[in-house]
C-alpha cells in the first residue's frame, strides 16, 4: 500500500464520518422538541385525561418547566407544570410526585386549582402494588375521591397520623404512599408558585 | 435507460425478492410480522433507509477506495437509520414504541448492505434508487403477507379491523416466535411449488 | 451469584436469541449445513459477542452518556463492531494461524449478524452492570451457538434420511424445525424471568 493510498483512506473514512455525524446532529437538533413533546404526551396525556375535564389547550405543548435544584452530578432538575386553559386563563395546574409504596415508588398526578388554592382531584400514574390489594389505591374512585375540593393547607396525612386522609383497610402502606406523593406534589407546587405568572 | 430503470424496479417484487426469494433480512420479518400495521410500519422504515443508502452510496461510488469501502457503506447505512429512528419518535411515537429494538437492527439488515454491496456502487444513481425502492417495496409486500396470516389467523383481525365473529378463538401459537418460524417455512415452501409450476409451464 | 445463574438460563434457553428474540437468523439458515461449519461460526461469534458486548458498553457509559450523543449510539455500536471484527481478524491472522483458518472465514460475516448488534443494544436498554454485561452477552452468544450446533447435527440427519418433500428442501425445513426447536425451549418457561 502506498503513502498515497493510505492518506485518501484516512481522509475518506474521517470525512463521511463527519458528514454522517454532522447531519445526524442536525436532523436531532430539528426533531428534539418535538420527540420531548411525544414521549411526555404518550406517558402523561392518559392521566391528564383522566384528571382534567373542562380546558381548550393542550397542556402537554403549554407545559412550563422550573428548575428546583442540582441532581448528584450537577445537573438541573426540573419540575413540569401541565396548565389547563379555558378561555385564555389558566384554571387548573397539573404535576406529578411521586413516594414509595408497598410494591415501589407510586406516581400521583395531582390537580390544583391556582385561584383558591384547592386540589382538584388526583390521579395514580405508576405503580407496582399487590394485585387486588394495594392496586385499590386506583380502583377504589372513593380513596382519591376523599382529596378533591381540600384547600392546599390540609392535612393530607393518614387519620392514623392524624391526617384527614381514611387509608384502604389492607392498603394502609399503598395509602400512606398516595398520601406523601400529594404531601410532595403539594410541596412542590408551593415552592414553585411564586414563579409562575399567569 | 428507461426500461432498465422499470427493470430494476419490478424484479425486486418477484424475481429477487427478499426474504421470500433470498433468505436475507429473515430476523425483522420473522420479528415484526404480528400485525399488519407494525409490519407496513418496519417496511417503510426500510424502504426509506434503502434508497438513502443506495443513492449516496451510488454518489460516492468513484471517490471511495475499495479497501475502505464496507466501513464507509456501514457509516452512510448507520446514518440513514438514525435519520428513521428520530423522525418515527418524534412523529410515529407508538409505532417505534411496538418496533423497538428492530430500528436500529435496520443497520444490520442483510438487504440493506447486500444492495450497496452488490448494486448501488456498480450503477448510476437513477439505477440504483429504483433497485433500493424496488427491493424496499418488495421486503414490504412480504411482510404484510406473513403478518396478514398472522394477525387474520392468530388473533382474527387485518390491520386492526376485525374479519371474523367475535367470539374467534384465535390461533394464538402463531402469534408466538416458535409460530413465527413455521409460518414462513411453509410460506417458502409454497413460493417453490409455484414458481417451480410456473418454471415447468415456460419450459 | 443466584441471580447471574439465572441470567445464563434465561439468556441461553428461554429467552434464546436466535429462536425467540429472532436475532442472527441469517447464519441459522446459511451455516447450518455441516456441523463443521456451525462449531467455527459459533465460536468466533462468542468470541466477538463478548467481546463487543463490552466494548460497547463501556463507551456507551463513558463517552456517549456523559456527552449527552446517545442518539449516535446506532452508528457508533456498528463502527465499533465493525472494526472489532476487523482487529479480531488481523490478531488471529498473526498470533494464532491454525485458529485463523479455521474462523477466518467466519468474522467478516459477523459484521452483519444482527446477534452482535442487537445483544450490545439489549445490555444498554436493560441497563446492565459490566458485570451483567458480560456475562449476558457471553450467555447469549452461548445460547446461539447451542441452537446453531444443534441444528447442524438435525440438518446433516435430514440430509442422510433423504425423505424431506422436494417443496420443504433447504431453508422451509430449517425455519420449520427451529420453530419446533423454539417450542421445546419455550418449555422451560417459567423456570426464571
Amino acid at each position: 500500500m502506498t503513502l498515497r493510498e493510505l492518506i485518501r483512506m484516512i481522509v475518506v473514512l474521517t470525512c463521511v464520518t463527519v458528514v454522517c455525524a454532522g447531519s445526524l446532529a442536525a436532523v436531532r437538533l430539528v426533531t428534539r422538541e418535538q420527540i420531548d413533546y411525544q414521549q411526555i404526551k404518550f406517558i402523561k396525556e392518559p392521566a391528564l385525561k383522566k384528571i382534567l375535564t373542562d380546558y381548550e389547550n393542550d397542556p402537554v405543548a403549554d407545559r412550563i418547566q422550573i428548575e428546583t435544584g442540582k441532581d448528584a452530578r450537577g445537573r438541573p432538575v426540573y419540575a413540569t407544570l401541565f396548565p389547563a386553559k379555558k378561555g385564555g386563563a389558566v384554571v387548573t395546574v397539573v404535576l406529578e410526585a411521586s413516594a414509595p409504596g408497598y410494591g415501589g415508588p407510586i406516581g400521583v398526578m395531582v390537580a390544583i386549582d391556582p385561584k383558591n388554592d384547592r386540589l382538584r382531584g388526583i390521579a395514580v400514574t405508576t405503580q407496582s402494588e399487590t394485585p387486588g390489594l394495594g392496586t385499590k389505591i386506583i380502583d377504589d374512585p372513593s380513596f382519591g375521591a376523599q382529596f378533591a375540593g381540600k384547600p392546599l393547607s390540609a392535612n393530607f396525612q393518614l387519620a392514623s397520623a392524624g391526617g384527614d386522609i381514611q387509608a384502604i383497610s389492607g392498603a394502609t402502606v399503598s395509602s400512606n404512599g398516595v398520601s406523601q406523593a400529594v404531601i410532595r406534589a403539594v410541596g412542590l407546587y408551593q415552592s414553585v408558585k411564586p414563579e409562575l405568572k399567569f | 435507460m428507461a426500461a432498465r430503470i422499470v427493470q430494476e424496479f419490478t424484479k425486486g417484487f418477484w424475481k429477487e425478492i427478499a426474504p421470500l426469494r433470498f433468505a436475507l433480512g429473515i430476523c425483522p420479518a420473522l420479528a415484526v410480522s404480528t400485525k399488519v400495521e407494525s409490519a407496513l410500519g418496519m417496511g417503510f422504515a426500510v424502504v426509506f433507509v434503502l434508497c438513502l443508502s443506495n443513492g449516496l452510496v451510488s454518489l460516492v461510488r468513484h471517490i471511495v477506495p475499495d479497501k475502505v469501502r464496507i466501513a464507509v457503506f456501514i457509516s452512510i447505512i448507520a446514518t440513514a437509520v438514525v435519520i428513521v429512528e428520530l423522525v418515527m419518535q418524534a412523529y410515529f411515537y407508538p409505532l417505534f414504541l411496538v418496533l423497538g429494538i428492530w430500528i436500529p437492527l435496520i443497520v444490520v439488515n442483510c438487504i440493506v448492505l447486500g444492495r450497496a454491496e452488490a448494486f448501488a456502487r456498480k450503477n448510476p444513481i437513477g439505477l440504483s434508487l429504483s433497485d433500493g425502492l424496488g427491493m424496499g417495496l418488495g421486503f414490504t409486500v412480504s411482510l404484510v403477507v406473513i403478518a396478514s396470516i398472522r394477525e387474520v389467523l392468530g388473533s382474527g383481525t387485518w390491520l386492526g379491523i376485525p374479519v371474523f365473529p367475535a367470539d374467534y378463538p384465535g390461533f394464538g401459537f402463531l402469534l408466538r416466535p416458535p409460530g413465527a418460524f413455521v409460518i414462513f417455512g411453509l410460506l417458502l415452501a409454497s413460493m417453490n411449488v409455484i414458481s417451480r409450476r410456473i418454471e415447468k409451464r415456460n419450459a | 451469584m443466584q441471580d447471574y445463574l439465572l441470567m445464563i438460563v434465561a439468556a441461553v434457553f428461554i429467552n434464546n436469541i436466535v429462536l425467540i428474540r429472532f436475532m442472527g437468523n441469517c447464519p441459522l439458515v446459511g451455516v447450518t449445513s455441516s456441523m463443521e461449519s456451525a462449531f467455527g461460526m459459533g465460536a468466533a461469534v462468542v468470541f466477538v459477542t463478548t467481546l463487543a458486548g463490552t466494548a460497547c458498553w463501556i463507551v456507551q457509559r463513558l463517552v456517549l452518556e456523559p456527552l449527552g450523543i446517545e442518539y449516535l449510539q446506532t452508528l457508533v455500536f456498528i463502527l465499533i463492531i465493525a472494526s472489532l471484527v476487523q482487529f479480531v481478524e488481523i490478531v488471529l491472522q498473526k498470533t494464532a494461524p491454525p485458529l485463523y483458518r479455521t474462523l477466518g472465514i467466519y468474522l467478516p460475516l459477523i459484521t452483519t449478524n444482527c446477534m452482535v448488534f442487537g445483544s450490545s443494544i439489549l445490555n444498554i436498554k436493560q441497563d446492565h452492570t459490566f458485570m451483567q454485561t458480560l456475562v449476558f452477552s457471553l450467555a447469549s452468544a452461548v445460547g446461539f451457538s447451542l441452537v446453531l450446533v444443534f441444528m447442524a447435527g438435525l440438518r446433516e440427519r435430514m440430509e442422510a434420511a433423504g425423505k424431506v418433500p422436494a417443496a420443504l428442501c433447504g431453508v422451509p425445513i430449517t425455519l420449520i424445525t427451529a420453530g419446533m426447536m423454539g417450542l421445546s425451549f419455550a418449555g422451560l418457561l417459567g423456570m426464571a424471568k
